[in-house]
């Protein structure tokens, strides 16, 4: 027999030893029973499983044989979309369809990079696509008040002399300036100006060509390249 | 005012990409898994064979996975907070556990395997950061080393109670004893 443990502590050991499977056949049903009745227990046995999954990462990584995507590919075949512009299409209900492309080579998941600390949930998503196939790819997180905002940039080019500008666009306003992009990097944009929570998705990012340093009159003089509306995670 | 930077921190640009990819896997663009494959089946395939422990096994699970990925991703929700590659993580441990359950070395009934194997994580930032694993590696070390032995057990072989405490030679409710109070030290370590 075990000893008793304080009951919030007793949840939580329940919780773990049904992530990790530790139960018999009798404790699983027990468990998935109390999962389904109990919200706090549902949510404890999520958190186990997303505690102990960086197990997974300490692992040295293994290339499998090409024969299993080629298997992967045909399984899959039937299901897939024929042709890009439908596919273009169906990225809208998802409100954004980022290409998810090689940008960062070696910004490996797993990682065996310097520490990293934990990352917040990003809490919306939109991708600015642009009418030559790249896309803007913006993440936000909100921290406490204020909403930060990441603008990974996916097969951009941007024509050598000029700026790219970015844009916050909310509704019955002007468009204001959040700044200058920086290229192939990624950049995050700490502003005041956009919004916070639900509020997000009423707003829509924007891109720029400008002269070398951004317009010069606060308005977007140059054409607009991409254009994307947020949606809340 | 807004002030724009580089971003230093490439895993926050690897998950906002992956789960870009995952959102256009679950409308069924086949340029999306060929991506997503390409950037995570190395290390799902490492699980896999931790797991199995046989090349041929661990090579089906883990086309079993990526065809269930394909099926399940609209139910990957990120906005629970679930880190994409946590999820790609439990999708294939799920599948590996159930693969060797299945092969009758261990017990649990397949009907209650399935009810494991849809617990999706809830997720803060597990696996993206190498602080996140190193944390993990700290607390498990800090832990009686039967326990953290146990623990690792569990989470790569599926062994239950009963199996541990046969290896480790114990008596089952010293087994329970000191993994449950084990668990919550974790827990209290990972969290501080």
């Amino acid at each position: 027999m075990s000893e008793p443990l304080p009951p919030d502590d007793e949840l939580d050991a329940l919780a773990g030893e049904y992530a990790l499977g530790l139960l018999d056949g009798e404790g699983i049903a027990r468990a998935a029973e109390m999962r389904r009745r109990d919200g706090r227990f549902d949510q404890a046995a999520r958190a186990w499983q997303a505690r102990l999954m960086p197990l997974a990462a300490e692992l040295a990584e293994v290339e499998p044989p090409a024969a299993i995507w080629s298997a992967v590919a045909a399984a899959t075949a039937a299901s897939a979309q024929k042709d890009i512009k439908s596919r273009r299409l169906a990225w809208r209900p998802f409100g954004y369809g980022a290409v998810c492309g090689a940008v960062v080579a070696g910004a490996l998941l797993f990682l065996s990079r310097p520490a990293t600390p934990p990352l917040p949930a990003p809490s919306a998503v939109a991708a600015l696509a642009s009418a030559t196939g790249g896309v803007f790819l913006a993440t936000a997180e909100t921290l406490g008040a204020s909403t930060r905002l990441i603008i990974s940039p996916l097969h951009i080019t941007v024509p050598a002399g000029k700026s790219e500008e970015l844009w916050l666009v909310l509704p019955g306003e002007k468009p204001a300036a959040l700044g200058l992009l920086s290229g192939a990097r990624a950049v995050v944009v700490n502003s005041a100006l956009v919004p916070v929570g639900d509020q997000l998705s009423t707003a829509e990012l924007a891109v720029s060509l400008e002269p070398p340093g951004g317009s010069p009159t606060g308005v977007a003089t140059g054409p607009v390249i991409a254009s994307g509306k947020f949606s809340t995670l | 005012m807004s002030v724009i930077t580089p971003v230093q921190d490439e895993a926050r640009i690897a998950r906002a990409e992956l789960i870009a990819c995952l959102h256009r896997v679950a409308a069924h663009d086949r340029d999306a898994l060929a991506e997503l494959y390409r950037r995570t089946a190395a290390k799902l395939f490492a699980l896999c064979l931790r797991i199995l422990g046989d090349r041929a096994e661990a090579e089906d699970v883990l086309q079993e996975v990526y065809v269930t990925v394909w099926n399940k991703a609209a139910s990957f929700d990120a906005a629970r907070g679930v880190s994409p590659i946590t999820w790609l993580a439990a999708v294939t441990r799920n599948r590996a556990l159930d693969r060797l359950r299945r092969r009758g070395r261990h017990f649990a009934g397949l009907d209650e395997a399935a009810e494991v194997a849809d617990l999706a994580p809830l997720a803060d930032a597990a696996m993206e950061g190498s602080e996140t694993t190193r944390r993990l590696a700290a607390c498990l070390e800090g832990l009686d080393a039967r326990a953290a032995t146990a623990i690792r057990a569990a989470f790569f072989g599926g062994q239950t109670y009963e199996r541990l405490a046969a290896e480790a030679a114990m008596p089952l409710g010293s087994m329970k004893s000191l993994i449950r109070r084990a668990l919550i030290r974790l827990k209290a370590c990972l969290e501080t």
